[in-house]
C-alpha cells in the first residue's frame, strides 16, 4: 500500500513538467497554469479510484487538467461575454509584419490558434498522444481531432507568414525557400 | 475542404512546436507540487478511508 502511494506519487511528480507545459501552452498564463496543474494533482489523488490500473496515467492527468481548464474558461466567459467584447480582442488577428521563424514569434503565432486547435496541436504535436488517445482525452471523435490538428497547422502556418503565396508558383520551390529555417524574400 | 500542408512543412511546424514546448518541459518543478503531493499523502494516511 505504501509502497503503491509512493510509486505514485513519483508517477505523478514525473508527470507535473509536461503537465505545467501543456498548462501554460493552453492559457498562456504560468501562474494560472500552476493553479492548473495543483487542482488537476489534487484531483487525480481524490479520484484515484476511477482510475483504471493498467490504462495511461498520463493520458488520465491530461484529461482531468484539460477539463478543468475549459470549465473554468466556461465559466469566464459567461461573466465577460457581456461586459465587452474581450474575447474577440484575445483571438485577434496577428499583424503580418516582419514575421521570422524564431521562437518568440513562434509563441505569438500559437495564440492565433482557438483553444480547440491549441488543444489537439499540443497533445498530438507536442506530447505525442495518438490521435486516439488525443480523441479519448477531449471526449472528441477521432475525425474531428484529426481535422482540428490540420486546421490548426494550416492556421499555424499562415500566422508565421509560411503559407504559400501568390507569386510562389511551386509547393517544392516554397519548402526550398524556407528550407534552413529562414524565409526568404524574392526580389 | 483546405489543401492539406506540404508534408515538409508540417515537419518544419511540428519541429518548432516542440522546440517550444520542450523548453517549457525542461523547466524545474517547482517545490510547491512536491510539498503538496507530500501533504495529500500525510493526509490521507491520517484519515484512512477518506476519500469518498
Amino acid at each position: 500500500m505504501t509502497q503503491c502511494d509512493h510509486d505514485l506519487q513519483t508517477l505523478l511528480i514525473g508527470a507535473v513538467p509536461n503537465l505545467r507545459a501543456f498548462a501554460n501552452s493552453l492559457c498562456g498564463d504560468p501562474t494560472r497554469a500552476d493553479d492548473l496543474v495543483q487542482d488537476t494533482l489534487v484531483k487525480a489523488w481524490t479520484n484515484l479510484a476511477s482510475f483504471e490500473k493498467g490504462s495511461n496515467l498520463k493520458a488520465w492527468l491530461f484529461t482531468i487538467l484539460r477539463n478543468t481548464y475549459f470549465s473554468e474558461l466556461r465559466k469566464r466567459r459567461r461573466e465577460v461575454e457581456d461586459a465587452d467584447g474581450a474575447i474577440a480582442e484575445r483571438v485577434s488577428v496577428l499583424p503580418d509584419q516582419q514575421i521570422h521563424m524564431d521562437v518568440v514569434d513562434f509563441k505569438k503565432a500559437f495564440n492565433v490558434l482557438s483553444d480547440d486547435q491549441k488543444e489537439v496541436l499540443l497533445l498530438v504535436g507536442a506530447e505525442g498522444f495518438s490521435y486516439e488517445e488525443a480523441a479519448e482525452i477531449t471526449g472528441a471523435a477521432v475525425g474531428t481531432v484529426k481535422s482540428r490538428v490540420n486546421r490548426a497547422r494550416a492556421a499555424l502556418t499562415k500566422a508565421l507568414g509560411l503559407e504559400p503565396g501568390e507569386n510562389l508558383t511551386s509547393t517544392s520551390d516554397f519548402v526550398g525557400l524556407v528550407r534552413g529555417g529562414q524565409a526568404v524574400v524574392r526580389g | 475542404m483546405q489543401t492539406p500542408l506540404p508534408v515538409e512543412l508540417q515537419g518544419q511546424i511540428g519541429q518548432r512546436l516542440r522546440e517550444a514546448y520542450n523548453e517549457l518541459v525542461s523547466e524545474p518543478v517547482p517545490d510547491r507540487f512536491i510539498l503538496l503531493l507530500q501533504q495529500l499523502k500525510k493526509t490521507e494516511n491520517q484519515g484512512q478511508g477518506g476519500q469518498s
